[in-house]
């Protein structure tokens, strides 16, 4: 019986006959061409940035409202989309314009698709390199649950992550740890004009889906023991 | 894995000669052969006793199995029809498609559907007059009927893959996978891997059987991410916008999008009946109703997600198999090859129906001694995020002929769950220990004090946090 790791051999399920360093969109490209559901799917992302980041997604030929992060949205799988990031802490005045690359979805079950997002996390350092002029692309992937590591996710502030040097390729990496779902590229080339960006920085326009912002069910209180509360009286 | 099972009571007296009391509860059962008298009244048609009650035939106007599908029993999508988005049918992927026919409706039953969903293939008549959505075979290009409409019951997911799918956005609990695991006389517990919920336990004949719990499935998603940090003029030729409109064409796929967009979102079909009554019905016993238990023993009461008489009474109905497979993939766990079966003078019942007669007397032979645990696994939520908390309620009924003795109940978690601790309840008496595992959490093992009589049972509950 074929199994989900199972595919003829002419299209393994990987991504690692490419390279991550491949342009932006060649490999959601790639994702496409092998078929399956994800043609036209909206799949949900959530993008995470340090407190009091906002962030902008590109709405044709110009950016949309900023928006303070996180942002929840639903992008397709194939185009490239580019991002306004601005309020970054400790440089006030500079921004930086990553890409998000969505190359696989996820298949959550109905109903669910908003609260099981994609997690985009623009850590502050990575906005910092990006400022000093390095390109960081981080791979994003979903874990396999028999190698995930025991630790809890407040104990690894809510994503896991490892480092690859200059000549390793990080989308093979990531292949290796799980299913590669997006990647996202901070730093390269800035805007002449960050309100009226030329259209080759823009690059295609493509269309996204506004979720709303996620709520989050808080516990109640605890409540004091019925001896306590005896007592108290 | 190799878990050592220390008991509280030492290890010869559990290996040493069978009490006199066992024995005679053996004998009585074995020696006595006790017959029993049914009055059968069956005036038309073939009479079935203890069998599933569908045949062949039933594959038209309602679902039905065939009863030698054993594909569906114990097995970890034996219910899958009605869980998170699965597929109806069964386990097996499609290669077995033909033992797990489903009925379909005619096309104005499902107004909405595409017209290729219920297109009809020439030499395959549909059962009944309806109309089947069909589907290539992975393997042999051959057409093969197939639960419909596509992707009715769920999101998609490829032809010939069990579900869950993928199964790397799942958590998984309970069950036996791997190695079968065993219990050796030394009480090692071998063949136990991550995520298996299993009992051990000794029959009066001095037997020691293992039985798997059914497994739970959590929907629960955890990423990670790979970065690397590159000098920006190293890549400048590369990364270059210029790059992207000359050899890849991106408004090329971005102009295919919108037309067939709203195939995958087909899921109102997912509440047609989608799963076979008998596979429920042939494996109820006259044994399995425990004693009622007392909920005064625990924390609380019944919670919500418990609220299934197998739960509370060791009682299945009908009724609840589709709310509880929701939280149960397979929840029947013993082989069909061990459910009780009635014998009419050595005879089926259906071979000896006659129409001239309103009552016959039939005379039945009890059958042999046939020692056996169930254990039912549930899960009080079917989708979990990093952090939150799940609770766990473990069912055990003794559903045999006989008392047994020793029983022991082992739960290896996942590395992605952490138990709370001092979450763990159990309504009858036991020995509970929590001990580090392999994965980086902890193996669960609750010791009963007491032998199960026939009948009797218990519930455990526990609470995981996910990792």
């Amino acid at each position: 019986m074929p199994t989900a790791r199972s595919t003829p051999p002419d299209q393994p399920p990987v991504h690692f006959q490419h390279e991550g360093i491949l342009s932006p969109g060649q490999i959601a490209a790639a994702r496409l061409s092998r078929g399956g559901p994800v043609l036209g799917y909206f799949q949900p992302v959530e993008i995470k940035a340090p407190l009091g980041v906002s962030v902008a997604l590109a709405e044709g030929a110009q950016f949309g409202p900023l928006q303070p992060a996180p942002v929840r949205v639903g992008l397709l799988i194939g185009p490239v989309y580019r991002l306004r990031v601005t309020n970054i802490p400790r440089h006030p005045g500079e921004e930086v314009y990553p890409t998000i690359e969505v190359i696989d979805r996820l298949y959550t079950p109905m109903g669910q698709e908003a609260r099981f997002a994609i997690p985009i996390q623009l850590h502050q350092e990575d906005l910092e390199l990006a400022l000093e002029g390095k390109l960081v692309t981080r791979v994003i992937y979903v874990e396999d649950p028999q190698r995930a590591l025991p630790v809890a996710a407040e104990a690894i502030n809510g994503e896991n992550w490892f480092e690859v040097g200059p000549g390793r390729d990080p989308l093979a990496v990531a292949d290796q740890l799980g299913r590669p779902v997006a990647i996202v590229r901070l730093g390269g080339r800035v805007p002449l004009d960050p309100e009226h960006p030329e259209p080759e920085f823009m690059g295609p326009p493509a269309p996204y889906e506004r979720l709303p912002a996620r709520m989050r069910v808080l516990q109640p209180p605890p409540r004091k023991p019925a001896a306590a509360k005896e007592a108290g009286r | 894995m190799n878990a050592l099972s220390p008991r509280f009571r030492s290890a010869p007296a559990r290996n040493g000669p069978l009490p006199i009391g066992w024995l005679g509860v053996a004998g009585s059962v074995l020696g006595l052969g006790m017959m029993l008298v049914v009055l059968c009244s069956c005036q038309s048609g073939p009479c079935v006793l203890g069998g599933s009650g569908a045949g062949a035939g039933s594959v038209a106007g309602s679902p039905g199995a065939l009863p030698s599908d054993s594909g569906s029993l114990g097995g970890e999508a034996g219910l899958s029809a009605s869980g998170p988005g699965f597929w109806a049918g069964g386990a097996g992927g499609w290669a077995g498609a033909p033992r797990r026919l489903v009925a379909v409706s005619a096309p104005a039953a499902s107004p909405g559907l595409p017209p290729e969903a219920f297109w009809q293939p020439s030499g395959w008549p549909a059962p009944g007059g309806g109309v089947w959505a069909v589907v290539p075979d992975p393997q042999t290009g051959q057409p093969v009927p197939a639960p419909a409409p596509l992707g009715a019951y769920g999101p998609w997911q490829p032809p010939g893959f069990s579900p869950p799918w993928p199964d790397d956005e799942y958590l998984r609990d309970g069950g036996d996978q791997g190695l079968p695991a065993g219990v050796s006389p030394d009480w090692q517990v071998q063949g136990l891997e991550t995520e298996d919920t299993i009992a051990h336990y000794d029959t009066p004949d001095g037997q020691r059987r293992v039985e798997p719990s059914n497994r739970v499935y959590l929907y629960s998603p955890r990423f990670g991410s790979v970065r690397q940090v590159s000098n920006l003029v190293a890549n400048e030729g590369r990364e270059g916008w210029a790059n992207v409109y000359l050899p890849t064409k991106l408004t090329q796929h971005q102009f295919q999008q919108p037309p067939r967009s709203h195939k995958q979102h087909l899921a109102l079909g997912r509440y047609h009946t989608p799963q076979t009554p008998v596979q429920y019905l042939g494996r109820w016993s006259r044994d399995v109703i425990s004693s009622a238990l007392g909920p005064q023993s625990f924390q609380d009461r019944f919670l919500p997600f418990e609220d299934f008489q197998i739960i509370r009474l060791g009682q299945m109905e009908n009724s609840e198999r589709e709310a509880l497979a929701r939280w149960v993939q397979a929840a029947v766990v013993w082989a069909k090859d061990d459910t009780l079966a009635v014998l009419l003078n050595e005879k089926q019942a259906a071979a000896v129906v006659q129409d001239e007669s309103l009552v016959q007397l039939y005379v039945v032979h009890e059958p042999p001694a046939n020692p056996k645990l169930r254990l039912v696994k549930v899960a009080s939520t079917a989708y979990a995020e990093p952090g939150d908390v799940v609770d766990f309620t473990l069912r055990f009924d003794n559903v045999g002929n006989q008392p047994i003795q020793n029983v022991t109940i082992l739960d290896n978690l996942s590395g992605r769950l952490e138990y709370v601790p001092d979450s763990a309840q159990c309504s009858v008496q036991a020995r509970f220990t929590a001990e580090p595992n392999e994965a980086g959490s902890e193996l669960l093992r609750w010791e009963l004090a007491e032998p199960l009589q026939p009948g009797q049972g218990g519930i455990i509950r526990f609470r995981c946090r996910v990792r």
